[in-house]
């Protein structure tokens, strides 16, 4: 399984965060950012970046400035 | 009615409980406690901060004069189990703007006034005699103001760490280092920090420090009281429930929030990326290295050297989104290291060097100073080639000197308005003679016209309009986004932390049923955006009566001149929309 926030789905081998993202829905603009094992990726990494099988992927979304 | 019935209704009209205020009068050295001004006791905050100073102080005083007033005061919902309600906000005349300051700020002594059942503090006069006094409020409630002349020089830190061995370490401290007892113009107030004790909470613009240099007023010391302040609900039941609906909803939110996850730190990997991150004193162009200052690099180093986020600086915030952040060896450095201070600091003075960074926050919270300023004081230093583009040891010698109090640091106190301007740079970035946060304006339009048209000055609290930066649409709309904010962030800063009260948005109209249930009367939502207005329309007045003009709701020339090289965009923004802004 993998995880998107609280929403869980199923793995598929190799696939990317960018993949995993679409499948959940969750939209990405400027405004959010992607932190998978506690770190922020980039986001030419999204479509590159595998995930394996019961990871979380978690979608923040900035809602002000710091 | 029965005669019984009527007896005890009468008996808890006089036992009703009402907040008081602390009036302390620097000419005399005398503290009065007395009951809270009855039109303002529904108020908190910046909404208070504001009624107080149009009726008070002379908008046209000596900022460090007799006439101004200094207020510390609590929120709306001091007192009760909102969640970050204990915000503390810090109103005077400002040293640096000439107009309305409030500057607010977390950490542990508005909880400790709360309890203590003191609303506001006013602090009158000056001293005729040079010294240094400090309030002290002890666990019965007795407050007297102290000789601290001992305590001349002393800064924050070791302030702190004194008084922690006089009084306990439940102590919450509200005191200006040598910065304020220098009547800098970038002077802060300094607010110890919940648990940790640290004092690295900042009520830091507008040179609000220095007002309290002025008065001779050290320090204020809270202790935790034995008996605390039970506040009166019109109706605590329903308090309670729409209180827990709202901090469930902070709650939820702050899960999936980069701030609590991260820190404010997050906010680098977003402006990084689009270039509303400013980079060599608003240069406009992208400082290719942000991610060295980002939030991988702060949690790699937080997690490799023993440091800490999701710390609350207030009891009972759900967001908790401070930190403390340790040295390369692992020895704590300083806390509550923010995007702000990252940005200024870093990108805009090239800077790319996170524990360097670290460094310059520590000694700025220690002496008391607004980080925000003295980077972009600094920045000016770099942008007329005192010292070079990036040169970090550089700025500790000048955070020193400004320390040390030498000639030059007493200009580097001034403001980046005053530096810039010894220096010749005609690239100063300042509103209202105070300078900007980190948001370029060319780059998110909405902050900018909030920048421009604010009370408080150039300020990242007031409205910060990032999220619709590149949207394609139009003017009328970053206008009325800016507008929408101004007013939401002043009864925000009124009630509660802003961080928290983003997560409140859908359920804004609860607000007003809260403050219905805790001081009866009309509980619809219009009770609370009216707060709002008319909070940024006193605000307004108050700096029409102290002299400011249309004129000081415009951003520097170059902003409207120099294309931002990120993006290609200037501030455009014509005047007539600028001026229309606030036609309610």
């Amino acid at each position: 399984m993998i995880k998107v926030n609280k929403k869980e789905f199923e793995f598929q081998e190799g696939m990317t965060v960018a993949e995993a993202l679409k499948l959940s829905g969750k939209g990405i603009d400027q405004m959010v950012i992607v932190v998978v094992d506690g770190l922020v990726l980039s986001k030419e990494d999204l479509n590159t970046r595998t995930v394996t099988d019961n990871k979380k992927i978690s979608v923040l979304r900035m809602i002000s400035g710091g | 009615m029965t005669r019984k019935i009527q007896d005890k209704i009468y008996k808890n009209m006089e036992e009703k409980v009402m907040w008081s205020k602390l009036t302390i009068d620097m000419k005399n050295h005398t503290v009065t406690k007395g009951e809270m001004d009855q039109d303002l006791n529904e108020l908190g905050g910046r909404g208070l901060i504001a009624q107080y100073m149009i009726k008070n102080v002379p908008p046209k005083c000596d900022p460090l004069g007799s006439e101004n007033r200094l207020v510390f005061c609590t929120t709306v919902f001091a007192g009760t189990k909102l969640t970050t309600a204990h915000r503390m906000s810090v109103g005077g005349k400002s040293p640096l703007t000439g107009g309305i300051k409030e500057s607010n700020v977390g950490g542990l002594a508005a909880h400790q006034m709360a309890d203590q059942g003191i609303k506001m503090i006013e602090v009158l006069n000056v001293a005729e005699n040079k010294g240094l006094w400090m309030l002290h409020i002890d666990a019965e409630g007795v407050a007297t103001l102290k000789d601290a002349s001992q305590y001349k020089g002393v800064n924050n830190y070791e302030f702190v760490e004194k008084i922690k061995a006089e009084y306990g370490d439940e102590v919450a401290t509200i005191s200006i280092g040598s910065a304020g007892e220098r009547l800098y113009k970038n002077a802060s107030i300094q607010i110890s920090e919940f648990k940790s004790g640290h004092p690295s909470r900042s009520a830091a613009r507008g040179g609000i420090g220095a007002i309290m240099g002025s008065k001779g007023l050290k320090a204020i010391v809270i202790e935790n009281p034995k008996e605390k302040f039970n506040l009166e609900y019109a109706d605590e039941k329903k308090f309670t429930e729409v209180c827990l609906k709202l901090n469930k909803m902070v709650a939820a939110g702050a899960k999936n929030d980069p701030f609590s996850i991260i820190g404010t730190v997050a906010t680098i990997e977003v402006t990084g990326a689009n270039g509303a991150l400013p980079a060599d004193n608003f240069s406009g162009k992208l400082f290719s290295e942000y991610k060295e200052v980002g939030a991988n690099k702060f949690m790699t180093n937080l997690a490799s050297r023993g440091g800490k986020n999701k710390l609350a600086c207030q009891p009972g915030c759900a967001v908790r989104c401070s930190n403390s952040y340790n040295d390369e060896n692992g020895n704590y450095l300083t806390s509550g290291l923010e995007y702000e201070t990252i940005a200024l600091f870093g990108p805009n003075c090239h800077i790319s060097d996170l524990d360097a960074i670290a460094k310059m926050d520590r000694l700025c919270d220690d002496m008391g100073v607004d980080t925000i300023e003295t980077a972009n004081a600094i920045a000016m230093c770099m942008e007329t080639e005192k010292i070079q583009w990036g040169d970090s040891d550089a700025v500790i010698g000048l955070l020193n000197e400004l320390k040390e109090g030498t000639e030059f640091g007493n200009l580097l106190g001034q403001g980046c308005e005053a530096v810039g301007k010894h220096l010749g740079s005609k690239r100063i970035p300042v509103v209202k003679h105070q300078s900007m946060s980190g948001y370029d304006p060319r780059n998110t339009k909405g902050t900018g016209i909030t920048y421009a048209t604010s009370p408080m000055g150039a300020d990242h609290t007031c409205g910060l309009a990032m999220g619709r930066a590149f949207d394609d649409a139009g003017r009328s709309a970053q206008a009325y986004v800016s507008n929408k904010l101004q007013v939401a962030m002043c009864f925000a800063d009124s009630m509660m932390c802003i961080f928290a009260f983003a997560h409140m948005v859908p359920g804004l109209p609860l607000l007003g049923e809260l403050m219905a249930a805790l001081y009866g009367g009309d509980s619809s939502f219009t009770r609370v955006s009216t707060m709002g207005v008319k909070t940024l329309l006193t605000e307004r007045t108050y700096n029409k009566m102290a002299g400011m003009t249309a004129k000081d709701d415009r951003l520097p020339e170059f902003f409207y001149n120099e294309r931002s090289i990120a993006t290609g965009s200037k501030f455009d923004i014509n005047d007539v929309e600028l001026e229309v802004l606030f036609d309610f």
